[in-house]
This record gives structure tokens, sequence and C-alpha cells, in this order.
């Protein structure tokens, strides 16, 4: 059985390009555009890895990465949060609201799978 | 004549020879008196005197003569007697011609009839000696000739003896005489001295106390006070002198007043063109102290012109930060600028200022003040603001769809054996100029949070030689690919360094990637490195293509290129991004750099000190 990755991001190409890259890696991808949404599918997936875009409507993704890590039921999945910020601060934040890992926008499938391979 | 000093003096002179010649006629005066005085003495007392002892020896020898007639020898003595009864009678008449003294005529009168008598006596005595013999005769004379002679000799006595008197009492005159005129010639003379001594004094005074009042109004206009007029009003030289002199400072004192004049318009003129000036400017002196302020300065930081002229600038702004910068400008350089703005908040917003100082040079070349003008830079400040976070969005912005590219041309370029080789070139420039823009894009971002000093610095211990070594190994493929000669000649035993290890091998990449740039195949690239003056000196030397002069200061501006030599795999902020990273750690980089002979470039970074 793949490996299962939810990708939590609003933009449709990226998720698109995300999700594909992923499968061609052998992964199992589900995909969620806002943060309701990605609460809804955690619980329902249960995914090995989240990845996760910090900038995402309704709920905002450092309060959704929070949640997640303060249940215990799957607290213990591993979230990448991706992020177009650079800035030390927002990287700081994103560690402090428990994300194991920060990927910067842009990077390359490469970076990407390196990035996930880590965790899986 | 009298008016000048030479009259003035010649007219003492005069007074003192005046002096003089009545001392000198007073004292021949006396001499002639006391002459006088011994003359009378010898020449009218002495003659009676010789007179009356020849008479009384004339008539001693005729009572001789007379005796001699008597008993030996009658002829011899009448020869005898009239011989010297002539005798008598011419001393008698040189008595009778210098009679002198009061009784004088009586006695002589008198000794002349005795005398008279006496001769007549003689005759009788001859009568009685021829008629009634010797015995008779002599009888004749013990009775009545002794007696008159007698009579006549005590008579001469008379005379001698009261021209002794008189002469004795002349004596006594002439000495009287004598200590009179020594008395008087020595008062006159005392008078006379006492009386020239001060009529000297005075007139000598007279002559010199304007010449001290004189030197009084040199001393008063030379300490500056050109009113001071001399009252002089002789009519001499020294007062012609002091009138001159009275001209001379009126006119010193008009030219002092229209130069004044002329200053205080220059001044009024300067106080109105700094005054209206929208720049706060405030004039300090040497002490810091208030001398000016225009009226922006009393908005900006809230003052009042006279409630802080004269005191010093940290009292008066209340900031001792603005003073420091002051302070540091001041000790500098003649004119300087702090490139870090002070701030003031006014109604809650910070408004910023550059402080350019400008020293007041006095006459002697020396500096009497400072002229601190602060430059409202704000609306800068703002713009600058402005474009940062404009650079910030628009790279964020551009991240994502970035993203897509950069994925989707990866993606594509997986899986190439589909494609035409049309496609798979376009695939491959649009991934080129996709990895182009990431680079710009994080270029920019770095830019933006430099110059916004929002870059983070992580400074710790390091090793110059190990970073230099890692970015030369990870540029050694592109080297050896252009067959250019990486070097790293820093000694692994130089002191260690306080950086931040990735910024600063970002700086050796991008130097060395430069540098590779600009080299020719065969060519070297050295980097190496000294300790000195508390800095580690940092070279990246290559024998490439250099750069002109006029190009080693731009070169370190954003978006520069150098004449003809486009960087097209550059995105034209790598050198500003990299003098960015050296001025965060307090450094300095400049390059040294020749056309044709190779580039030297050169940086500094703080030696960790334990």
């Amino acid at each position: 059985m793949s490996s299962k990755i939810l990708v939590i991001e609003d933009s449709k190409n990226i998720s698109l390009l995300i999700e594909k890259c992923l499968e061609r890696n052998g992964f199992q991808v589900f995909l969620a555009e806002d943060g309701l949404k990605a609460m809804e599918k955690v619980f329902e997936i249960m995914p090995d890895l989240i990845l996760l875009d910090i900038l995402i409507p309704k709920l905002n993704g450092l309060l959704v990465c929070e949640a997640l890590k303060s249940n215990s039921e799957v607290s213990k999945i591993p979230i990448i949060a991706i992020s177009a910020k650079t800035q030390y601060e927002d990287i700081q934040k994103a560690m402090k609201a428990g994300a194991e890992d920060y990927l910067t926008k842009p990077f390359t499938p490469d970076e990407l799978i390196m990035f996930v391979r880590k965790y899986i | 004549m009298f008016h000048s000093i030479k009259g003035k003096i010649l007219s003492i002179y005069l007074f003192l020879i005046f002096l003089i010649s009545l001392i000198a006629s007073i004292s021949i005066y006396s001499l002639f008196n006391l002459n006088k005085a011994i003359d009378g003495l010898i020449a009218s007392n002495y003659t009676s005197i010789a007179a009356a002892t020849n008479m009384i020896d004339a008539i001693e020898r005729q009572d001789s003569n007379e005796l001699i007639y008597l008993e030996v020898d009658a002829q011899r003595g009448i020869r005898a007697f009239s011989q010297n009864q002539q005798e008598f009678l011419v001393w008698l008449n040189r008595a009778k011609d210098n009679i002198t003294e009061n009784n004088e005529r009586k006695v002589i009168e008198s000794a002349n009839s005795d005398y008279l008598k006496y001769i007549e006596y003689f005759s009788k005595l001859q009568e009685i000696k021829n008629k009634s013999g010797n015995g008779e005769a002599v009888k004749f004379y013990d009775n009545e000739i002794y007696p008159v002679f007698n009579s006549v000799k005590s008579s001469c006595r008379n005379i001698l003896k009261l021209n002794e008197e008189s002469m004795f009492k002349s004596k006594q005159n002439a000495t009287e005489i004598s200590r009179k005129q020594m008395y008087g010639t020595i008062m006159i003379s005392i008078i006379s001295i006492l009386l020239g001594l001060v009529v000297s004094i005075y007139f000598t005074k007279k002559i010199v106390s304007p010449i001290f009042v004189l030197t009084e109004g040199v001393k008063s206009v030379k300490r500056g006070n050109l009113n001071h007029r001399i009252n002089i009003n002789t009519h001499d030289e020294i007062g012609e002198l002091a009138s001159e002199f009275n001209n001379m400072t009126s006119r010193l004192l008009q030219y002092d007043k229209s130069s004044i004049n002329k200053l205080m318009v220059e001044k009024n003129k300067s106080i109105a063109i700094v005054k209206s000036i929208s720049d706060p400017i405030i004039v300090i002196d040497n002490d810091y102290k208030t001398t000016l302020v225009n009226k922006s300065a009393e908005n900006v930081f809230d003052i009042s012109e006279k409630d802080v002229l004269g005191r010093h600038m940290i009292e008066a702004l209340g900031d001792k930060k603005i003073f420091n910068k002051v302070k540091l400008i001041v000790n500098n350089d003649e004119v300087a600028e702090d490139n870090d703005p002070i701030i003031i908040k006014k109604q809650n917003k910070a408004n910023y200022y550059m402080i350019t100082a400008t020293s007041i040079p006095n006459d002697d070349d020396k500096v009497s003040g400072t002229v601190c003008v602060f430059k409202d830079i704000t609306h800068l400040k703002e713009i600058e603001q402005i474009k940062s976070d404009f650079i910030s969005t628009v790279s964020h912005e551009l991240r994502t769809p970035l993203t897509s590219i950069i994925m989707g041309t990866k993606l594509l370029l997986d899986d190439t054996e589909s494609m035409t080789s049309e496609q798979k070139e376009i695939i491959q420039a649009i991934d080129e100029d996709g990895g182009q823009l990431v680079m710009l894009v994080n270029d920019l971002l770095d830019l933006s949070k430099l110059e916004s000093g929002k870059m983070q610095i992580n400074l710790e211990k390091a090793s110059i030689f190990d970073i230099a070594e890692l970015s030369l190994k990870s540029l050694s493929d592109v080297a050896e690919s252009r067959e250019i000669e990486l070097i790293n000649d820093i000694s692994p035993k130089l002191p260690q360094v306080y950086v931040d290890y990735k910024k600063i091998k970002c700086v050796i990449n991008n130097l060395v990637t430069n540098a590779l740039k600009y080299t020719d195949k065969g060519g070297i690239i050295r980097i190496s490195a000294k300790a000195e003056k508390g800095f580690m000196r940092v070279s990246v030397k290559d024998n490439g293509r250099g750069i002109p002069e006029e190009y080693h200061e731009k070169i370190f501006d954003k978006f520069s290129q150098v004449g003809d030599m486009a960087d097209a795999s550059g995105t034209g902020l790598g050198l500003a991004i990299t003098k960015g990273f050296v001025k965060q750690h307090n450094g300095d980089i400049w390059v040294e750099s020749k056309p044709g002979e190779g580039s030297n470039f050169i940086f500094t970074l703080p030696l960790y000190k334990g």
C-alpha cells in the first residue's frame, strides 16, 4: 500500500502539479482547497504526511496546523508547511504551530520529493 | 612763541637766568659794600693815626730839642726845633685834611692852638734865656712850656685814640656788613633755589602732563574705545598732536560704524536666509551652545528660540542622541553627513532627519561654530518603505505562479521521449528562464530585506579557510568546464572570524562566480586572506578582463553594468547583495582593477574576539 499524502493548497494549478509529481513517485494523493475541508479530510483519510499551504482560505494554515497537532489522534502525522513567505519570522511561526518542516515556494519536483522522503 | 614747548622751555631757562643774574647782582652789591667799608676803615682813619703818631714824635723831639737848646747847644737846638716844627705842621695839616670823626675837628683845633702856644712859648724861652739867663729859662720851661707840651701831646693822643676807636668801630661795622650780606645772599639763594625748583617742576609738569593724557588716550583706543576723546587744550605741539589724534579716532569710529553697518546688513541677510529655509537649522558655538534656531527647528523640536539661545544643545533639545551625532560629525570632518537618520516623533508620526554639520570658520581659519541642518527625509523614507513593501509583495505574489512554472517544466522535462525536439527546446527555454526568474525574485527579496534592515544575521565564529573551501568546491565543476583554475591561498591557521557563515559563503560564491564570468580560458582565480587591524581582509583575485576605474564604485549598485559587458546570466543584483552582506558585518568591500589586468575584490570581516 502506497503512502497517503494530503495536499492542502488553494491554488488549483499548484495542487495539480504537486499531485502529478507525487503520483509519479508512487504516492497516493488527496487534495483539499481550504482549511475547513482539510480538517475533515485529515480525519477521513488519516494520511501519512500532510503538505500544508499556510495561506489558504476559511481556516488559516497555521490554525489548521495547531488544531491537528493538539489532537492526539492525528498529532503524529508529519506536516510540511508550504509558503511563498520567506521571512525568518514566518518560518518560526510555522514551526511554533507544530509543522515538522517548511518548504518555500518556488520549489522544484526534486526538492518536493526530497522533503517528502524525509518523512515517509 | 611761548605757546610752543620750545618757547615754554626757553621761558623757564630765561627765568632761571634772571634768577641767577639777580643773585649775582645782589652778591656784587654786597661785595661792593663790604669793600667800601674796608676801604673807609683803611683810608679815613689810618692817615689820622699816622699823622697823630708822627705829631707825637715831632713834638717829643721838639721837647728834646728845647732841652738841647737849654742845656747843650742852643744853635743846634733851635735848628732841630724848627725842623721838627715843620714836620709837626705837615702832619697836623694832614690830620686837618682828614677829619673823619665827630670830635676830631675840636681836638685838632685844640692841638693846633696849644701847639701855636707852645711855639710862642719857645720864642719866649729864647727871649728869657737871652735876657734872664739859663736859670730863668729852665724855670719857664718847667712852669709854662712843659704843661703846654703835655697838652699838645695829649691832644695828639686824643686824635690817635679817637681814630683808633673809630677804626675799631669801622672794623666791627665791616664785619657786621659782611655778616648781613652773607645772610642776605644765603636767604636770597635759598629763595631763588626754591623758586627755581617750584617754577621748573610746575612748568615741567605742565608740559609733560598732556603727554600722560595722550598716552592714556592711545591705550584706551587700543582697547577698542573709539569714542575716547583726548581733552588737551594747550596750543603747543602736544595740543596739535592731540587734536590730530582725536581726528584720527573719529575717522576710525566713522569707518568702524560704516563697516559694522555693512556687516549688520550682511548678518541680517544671512539670518533671514537661514530662518526662511524649510529644513530645521540650529547653529551652535564651539561649546555646543545654541546661537541660532530657525522657524522650522522651533516647530520640529517644539522649542522657542528665545528660550534656548545660549543654552547647551542637550538642554535646548532635551535629546542627547542628537547632540552625540552632531558631536561625532563635528569631530570627524569639516563637512560631514551622518548616514543614519535621527527619528523625531511628532503626533505619533515618526519623522526622519539627516544631520549635516558645517563648521563656521573665523578669520584665523579656526572653527567658531557649527551649522546643523536637519534634512527632512521622512518623505524619502516613506517612499523607500513603499518600494520595499512593493518589492516584497511582488516577489511573494510571483512565487506561487513561479512554482507552477518550475514544477510544470520540470515534470515535463522528466518525460521528454514523447516530445519533438522543438517542444523539448521550448520547454528547456522556459525552464532556464524560470530558474533565472526565481533567482531574480530571491535576489530582489534579499535586497529589499537588506535595505529595510529586516535581513537576519546569525553571527558565529568560523574559519574563513573552511568557508572559502566550501564555496570553491561548489563552483569547481563550472571552473573545470571553463578551464579556469581556482586556488584557495588562505592559511588554515588564520584567526577565526565572527560572521554569518551562509552569507559569507554567498559573498565568496558571488565574487568567484563573477570572476568566472569575466575570466577567459586558462585563467586563475585566487582567494587569499590576512588578518590586520582587528579585521580579516579577504581577497578574490582574477586575471580576467578587469574593470575600468569609473565603474569601481558603480558596480556595487543595483542593476549596474560595466560598459558593454552585459551580464546575461546574472540578475544584476549580485554585487549589491554581496555589499549588503559585507556591510551587515560592519565590513567594507571594494575593487582594485585595471582593464586587461584582472580584478581584485577585497572585503573585510570582523575577527572573533574570544
